[in-house]
């Protein structure tokens, strides 16, 4: 099973979308996905159940935050539990794969708060035993899952927050979704650098304290969104912030995800990502196929097969 | 001599010319009836726009493939603008350039514009990087 933590510091860049859209179209291949919803804006959530439904049926024990706030009870609470198969993108997805979700909760910023009352120690040592503890929450949660999932995508709050860092030590992989402009590109290298830092401290944490395996997160690479296109490719001021960020090093795909304000603006109140819709409109179509295309190729750098 | 009609228009064209150049709170006191002084200097010849500026000739591919390097290999963004400014003599050099680096071209652009979208593409998204990231990313 893959676990791909969908992150960029930077909000507003696509991520939700890029999360629900990658995610639907594995499924539309016959995989089956899980999608976990660690943000606590709930917008994965909210793209794929109706709020007033995720109030009545979700809020009180079927959230993400039920998992971490059970932590330490004597019978803490299993994510397996919390799974739910959105029934209006299931409607999409007879006879293919599989989209199930595990939801988020407005109130989980709480639990990124309650998380670093956890940490520190009288001794160095204690600290340490503390900060893999609470960052490997996660990681030790997902081992409970049904292995039927052939990936997770975790997606992630715009911050590096506890809860964050439990989605990155969990993860085998990173995917960054970003807008081709000056401050997302900031965003991309301030991301880089945040988790080189977190990879690096736990890794010398656990092999001094329990010989723990070292965590490895692979960058995937940035998914560009938002993409204003002419002459079928982006236009010249997104494409020198492409470029740019590709000089650094830092890998891109190829594919890109299409801006479509008409396309996007409503999706998530229909419950269905966009790539499900069979449109007839040629700008819906290539909005689709980019997607499609991106997705070919996050499987191939993945080695989904 | 000139006929009346055209000692007026030639007065009204040098009254356009100076409310062109003036200011905004100028215009306004005008507008509003306040007593100005305009004045005009002694009238120039007038050269036809094509023949005041003979078109610089375009750099060269090469020319640009080496600006393009020095460019790249700077990491200050003062000697990219020194460099910019000793070497491109015209805003066409410097839309030249932008084109290689693939920019956004645009025509309202002034100098300083055209200098500074060439040197954050050759040199500033480097600093820039650099130092969200720190000068060692593992500190």
């Amino acid at each position: 099973m893959k676990t791909v933590a969908v992150i960029n510091y930077k909000g507003g860049v696509g991520k939700t979308s890029v999360t629900a859209n990658v995610g639907a179209e594995l499924a539309w291949r016959g995989h089956k996905v899980l999608l976990i919803d660690l943000d606590p804006q709930a917008s994965l959530t909210f793209s794929l159940v109706q709020p007033d439904d995720w109030e009545k049926n979700y809020a009180s024990s079927k959230t993400i935050k039920a998992w971490f706030d059970s932590l330490d009870d004597p019978t803490p609470t299993l994510l397996s539990g919390l799974i739910t198969t959105p029934p209006r993108v299931a409607k999409h997805l007879v006879k293919r794969g599989r989209l199930d979700l595990i939801a988020s909760h407005l109130g989980l910023i709480d639990v990124d708060l309650e998380l670093a009352t956890q940490l520190g120690g009288g001794t160095m040592t204690q600290a340490k035993k503390k900060y893999l503890k609470v960052h490997r929450r996660l990681l030790e949660g997902l081992s409970d899952l049904p292995n039927n999932y052939d990936i997770v995508l975790l997606d992630c709050p715009p911050n590096f927050n506890i809860v964050t860092k439990n989605a990155i030590v969990a993860s085998s992989h990173v995917l960054t979704p970003a807008k081709p402009d000056f401050l997302s590109t900031l965003g991309i290298d301030y991301l880089k650098r945040n988790i080189d830092t977190l990879v690096q401290n736990y890794n010398e944490y656990a092999e001094g304290i329990d010989n723990a395996d070292p965590i490895e997160p692979t960058i995937l690479g940035i998914v560009f969104t938002m993409i204003q296109e002419y002459a079928d490719q982006p236009i010249s001021a997104q494409r020198a912030y492409i470029a740019q960020t590709k000089k650094l090093g830092i890998p891109v795909f190829n594919a890109y995800v299409k801006e479509n304000k008409t396309v996007f603006a409503d999706a998530p109140e229909d419950g269905v990502p966009v790539v499900l819709h069979a449109y007839s409109n040629n700008s819906h179509i290539a909005v689709r196929q980019g997607i499609e295309q991106l997705v070919d190729e996050f499987k191939t750098k993945l080695g989904l097969s | 001599m000139k006929s009346r009609s055209d000692l007026v228009v030639s007065l009204l064209r040098k009254i356009a010319d100076a409310v062109s150049s003036m200011s905004d709170d100028d215009l306004n006191r005008l507008v509003q009836g306040k007593v100005i002084v305009l004045t005009a200097s002694p009238s120039t010849p007038v050269v036809p726009k094509k023949a005041r500026s003979t078109k610089a000739e375009q750099l060269t591919s090469d020319d640009l493939n080496q600006l393009r390097t020095e460019l790249e290999a700077f990491t200050t963004r003062e000697e990219g603008i020194a460099l910019l400014e000793s070497r491109c003599q015209t805003r066409e050099h410097l839309q030249q350039l932008q084109r290689l680096f693939d920019l956004p071209v645009r025509k309202d652009d002034n100098r300083a514009r055209l200098v500074n979208s060439i040197v954050e593409a050759s040199i500033g998204y480097r600093l820039r990087s650099r130092a969200v990231q720190g000068s060692d990313s593992r500190k």
